[in-house]
């Protein structure tokens, strides 16, 4: 320790202010504790500055340009529409500026001390903050690391003025005419999807065989078949070799079906994952364990490999997804407030904002048969609820999944308008332990969307009113 | 000759079509006499047909203000033939798909108007229906061992404020307006008529909404009507509130002038056109009910908890028993009345689990009691109230007025009414209403993980509040 530093003491030190760190502090000072939280660049993290709302905020522009220029098919005339990019981007930083400055004030009215600066762990009690000029010591007496992530690089194609990762492609101050996208995971299409939409022509290189991992064939079919309405190219078992840069673009060149090819484009955007924030943090001097992917190791209740120690979000194992974040960083502010938490994650819904969106929870039909699980698996179409049709967007379906012994409700995915907001519901009924029947049995509002979970959990039943069995 | 049947339904609306098919699945030999068209009013001059022009106005609104986005359009113009084409298209595909359901489920559909007989030469029992064939032919006779009546409802009038198609309209005209009048007056803000305010204002016409009781859409909770006023205000639309329309007033001319007394003083009301949109009254006349035993109490159908009127082989469901007047309820009150037909034992519908949504630009939606409901029925409430204003997707969509506000019993910790006005709360009502029914508290709901970002997060974050402890406030 420097002579004349002397250590701030608190209960619980945060670090990082993104999703999982921000809830984690605020819950745990309504839970009694003195909070302190640092943030090295700006409170609200990835998620509210360069990540889930500013990605969402493109997506929308990109969704009324298009329902402008195609609403004359109900009735709406839009002449001559055009979007005015500088004035999206102004659109888009006011949103996040709103945001950011309510998580401030949030964490300001829980009495959470902001302190701004590098954390830096010290040993198993102590961090020291940095900023430019000053250096700060704190002493604590839990710790939660919810340093968060940053988008990968790849080795043969280093990040540049034409070569972004996400925040570079969120920021773009025009529409470029060419895109390609390499990877095809949530970030990469929701992104290519959006500049697709405001009418750039997208070319998406993934490596494996179908984009958007993790989801079953049938829901990226109907994204795939969206992406190239709207004049994307995908390009699956592609692997991105190099690029070149030229004087007012890029050639981007790849492999596929063993043939090497190359695409100019203005720009490449990045997206082949994130790596967590863990390697400068003094990890080791604290005794905490990571993987060989620098992924910390944690309990049920997100506690690390030293016991007074937690960690959350992107840098724990699982999907790196806002609200996984901000609910492990719930339940670890509730366990070190001493109450017996413990994570579930199989109610943690995942959601892609592409077109249509994507969402599930809980098992899919092919993860319930590798467990060994026989179950019901009950499709109902979008194309069949009148509340979608008066949407004049009925494409898409909702798949219900139940287990054929008791017809408990284990999963659901679902692909069509508004899935996002959709999918809560199932959350809940898999939280609660619900059924088919139980489902069935709920009287859904007419005309809405939710009637089709009502109505999936009829054919489950094998008594479905408005398909055909 | 005549047909016999397990079951006769006594008109194709919501409640009497899904009734068939349930009833075909269950083996039942069916019919359905309808006279005009399957599907009924939901279908053809009530949900569906409101929904699709509103969904035509909330984009026109939305095209408008687009600029404020950064998407620019010169102009943005409503093509209003096109608008009721697109109506007229989604109207035709719906009621193809149920008149296919009939024919898959085997369902006889008899197309004409149907009247209960008492005892004859067919049955000692009344319940044989003769049926008026809109084709001219002999009056069809089948003979049921069980009928419902489904037979809907219709809007009410006021004497001296009978439709003309001209310059005074009830739902059922407005639905097929040709042109868009500059002004209207709504007589009745209730939710069909907020529903109207709002996509006529959406539309540009000048609308003036004249509402009997002390606020508008009175069934829902005080806040969600008082956030709907302002944002109905907001639009441009005039509310008159504790105002009593004179209908001896109406002059008709260029246009209508009416009087209404509000809050004690008379006033004087222009416009192009006037909408009646003051309740709806069921469908009891005409049908043979003189022929049974069967009740009709406040002009409806009097029926017990499985629907069964006085003559217990003759069931009633729907509009025409009164209660609450919704499609989603007609249709379970019709699934209950056939599975008890069918000698199953259904569990009687709760009605304070049953959702109601508005359709208006923002959209309302609620289950269970109003906060003053639970109060008046001695609950002692706590309630929690989230802004969509810190939800980061209510942001990003532009719409982030209103709110979700539910209220908990404190004593056992339930959960007793979710109410919400905001964007999309119509597909949100689904998860508060599954809270609803499995009791849960607001501690479970809010456990549920809500992903990010989106509008659903405000239920959580409701629930936390209910007990202090939300997030994002
Ligand atoms: C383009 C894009 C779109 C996305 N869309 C979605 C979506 O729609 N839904 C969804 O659920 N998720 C989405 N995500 C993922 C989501 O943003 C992350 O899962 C989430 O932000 C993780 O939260 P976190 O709190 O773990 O970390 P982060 O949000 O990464 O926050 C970590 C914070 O810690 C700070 N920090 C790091 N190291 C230190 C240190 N040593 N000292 C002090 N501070 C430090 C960082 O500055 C940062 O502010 C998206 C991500 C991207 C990139
Ligand atoms: C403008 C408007 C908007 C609405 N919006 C919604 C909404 O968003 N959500 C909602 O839940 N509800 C809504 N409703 C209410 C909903 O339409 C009704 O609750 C629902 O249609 C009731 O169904 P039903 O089967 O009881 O009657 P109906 O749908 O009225 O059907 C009755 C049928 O019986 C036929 N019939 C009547 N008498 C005879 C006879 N003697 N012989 C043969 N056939 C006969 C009629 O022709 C009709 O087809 C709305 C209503 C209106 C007017």
């Amino acid at each position: 320790m420097v002579v004349g530093d002397f250590p701030i003491e608190t209960e619980t030190l945060v670090i990082g202010a993104g999703p999982g760190g921000y809830v984690a502090a605020i819950r745990a000072a309504q839970l009694g504790q003195k909070v302190t939280i640092v943030e090295k660049g700006t409170v609200g993290g990835v998620c509210l500055n360069v990540g889930c709302i500013p990605s969402k905020a493109l997506i929308s522009a990109g969704h009324r340009y298009e329902t402008a220029k195609q609403s004359d098919s109900i009735g709406i005339i839009a002449e001559n529409v055009k979007v005015d990019f500088s004035k999206v981007q102004e659109w888009k930083a006011s949103v996040v500026k709103k945001l950011t400055g309510g998580v401030e004030g949030l964490l300001k009215g829980n009495k959470v001390d902001i302190v701004r600066g590098e954390a830096y762990f010290v040993d198993a009690n102590t961090v020291r903050v940095m900023d430019e000029n000053s250096a700060q010591t704190y002493k604590f007496k839990n710790a939660i690391i919810a340093t968060g992530s940053r988008p990968i690089e790849l080795p043969s194609i280093k990040f540049s003025k034409r070569v972004l990762d996400s925040t570079g492609a969120l920021s773009l101050q025009e529409i470029p005419n060419k895109i390609v996208v390499i990877g095809g995971g949530y970030i990469g299409i929701e992104l290519g999807g959006a500049y697709a939409s405001f009418g750039s022509q997208v070319t998406i290189l993934e490596a494996a065989d179908d984009i958007l991992h993790g989801f079953e064939k049938q829901m990226t079919a109907l994204v795939k078949r969206n992406l190239k309405k709207k004049g994307a190219e995908i390009i699956t078992k592609a692997m991105a070799k190099g690029v070149a840069e030229k004087e007012n673009g890029v050639v981007v060149t790849y492999e596929a079906k063993g043939e090497e090819k190359n695409i100019e484009a203005d720009y490449v955007f990045v997206m082949v994952g994130r790596r967590p924030n863990t390697d400068e943090l003094g990890l080791e001097q604290a005794g905490i364990e990571v993987n060989e992917k620098g992924i910390i190791k944690t309990d049920k209740q997100c506690r690390t490999s030293v016991s007074n120690i937690f960690a959350i979000g992107d840098v724990v194992e699982g999907l790196d997804l806002a609200h996984k974040a901000s609910y492990e960083g719930k339940i670890a502010a509730e366990v070190i407030a001493g109450h017996n938490s413990e994570i579930d994650y199989l109610g943690i819904p995942s959601v892609v904002f592409s077109d249509p969106e994507l969402a599930s929870v809980g098992y899919t039909e092919s993860q319930a048969k590798e467990d060994g699980i026989e179950v019901i698996a009950a499709r109902f179409p979008f194309g069949a609820n009148g509340r979608a049709l008066s949407l004049n967007s009925s494409e898409g379906f909702m798949k219900l999944v139940t287990r054929k012994d008791d017809g408990l409700v284990i999963g659901a995915q679902i692909a069509g308008p508004s899935a996002s907001d959709m999918i809560a519901e199932l959350g809940l009924a898999i939280e609660a332990g619900m059924t088919a029947e139980d489902l069935a049995m709920t009287i859904h509002a007419h005309p809405t969307l939710g009637e089709i979970t009502m109505e999936a959990a009829e054919v489950a039943l094998g008594t479905p009113i408005h398909i055909l069995k | 000759m005549a047909q016999e049947y397990d079951l006769v339904i006594l008109g194709g609306g919501t409640g009497g079509y899904v009734a068939a098919i349930r009833a075909s699945q269950l083996g039942l030999k069916t019919a359905v006499i309808e006279k005009e068209k399957l599907g009924g009013t939901c279908l053809h001059k009530g949900c569906i047909p409101s929904k699709a022009l509103l969904r035509s106005a909330e984009v026109f609104a939305t095209a408008k203000r687009g600029e404020e986005f950064g998407v620019m359009a010169k102009e943005v113009s409503i093509n209003f033939g096109k608008v009721q084409e697109r109506k007229n298209k989604i109207v035709g595909q719906l009621y193809q798909g149920v008149q296919h359901l009939m024919k898959q489920g085997k369902i006889d559909v008899y197309k004409g108007t149907g009247r209960i007989l008492g005892p004859s030469i067919f049955s000692p029992m009344p319940g044989t229906i003769s049926v008026e064939m809109n084709n001219g032919e002999e009056n069809e006779i089948v003979i049921p061992k069980n009928v419902i009546i489904a037979t809907g409802s219709r809007p009410r009038t006021l004497p001296g404020l009978e439709p003309d198609r001209e310059f005074v309209l009830t739902s059922d005209e407005a639905l097929e307006m040709e042109f868009l009048p500059k002004s209207i007056i709504i007589l009745g803000g209730g939710i069909i008529g907020i529903e109207w305010a709002s996509m006529l204002s959406d539309f540009g016409v000048d609308v003036t909404v004249i509402e009997y009781a002390e606020r508008i859409i009175p069934t829902e909770d005080k806040e969600i009507s008082r956030e709907m006023h302002r944002q109905m205000k907001r639009k441009g639309v005039k509310i008159a509130t504790s105002a009593k329309v004179l209908p001896e007033t109406l002059q008709k001319g260029g246009g209508v002038i009416i009087s209404a007394e509000v809050k004690g003083v008379q006033k004087e009301f222009k416009a192009e056109k006037i909408l009646v949109s003051v309740g709806r009254l069921a469908n009891v006349e005409g049908i043979g009910l003189e022929n049974t035993e069967i009740q009709v109490e406040n002009g409806c159908i009097a029926v017990n908890e499985y629907f069964q009127t006085k003559e217990s082989h003759i069931y009633a469901i729907g509009d025409c028993i009164g209660g609450l007047q919704l499609a989603h309820v007609a249709a379970r009150e019709g699934i209950v009345a056939v599975e008890h037909i069918a000698g199953q034992n259904p569990s009687r519908i709760d009605y304070s689990l049953v959702s109601k949504c508005i359709y208006s630009n923002p959209e309302a939606a609620s289950v269970g009691f109003s906060e003053d409901e639970a109060k008046e029925k001695g609950y002692k409430v706590k309630v929690g109230k989230f802004s969509f204003r810190a939800i980061g997707k209510a942001l990003v969509f532009g719409e982030s007025d209103g709110f979700v506000k539910i209220v908990a019993d404190e004593e056992t910790d339930d959960i007793l009414g979710v109410h919400m006005i905001g964007p999309h709360v119509t597909d949100m009502i689904s998860e508060a209403g599954l809270a609803r029914v499995l009791d849960a508290s607001p501690w479970e709901v809010a456990h549920t993980i809500h992903p990010h970002p989106t509008l659903s997060e405000a239920i959580g974050e409701a629930a936390l509040a209910v007990d202090g402890k939300a997030i994002h406030s």
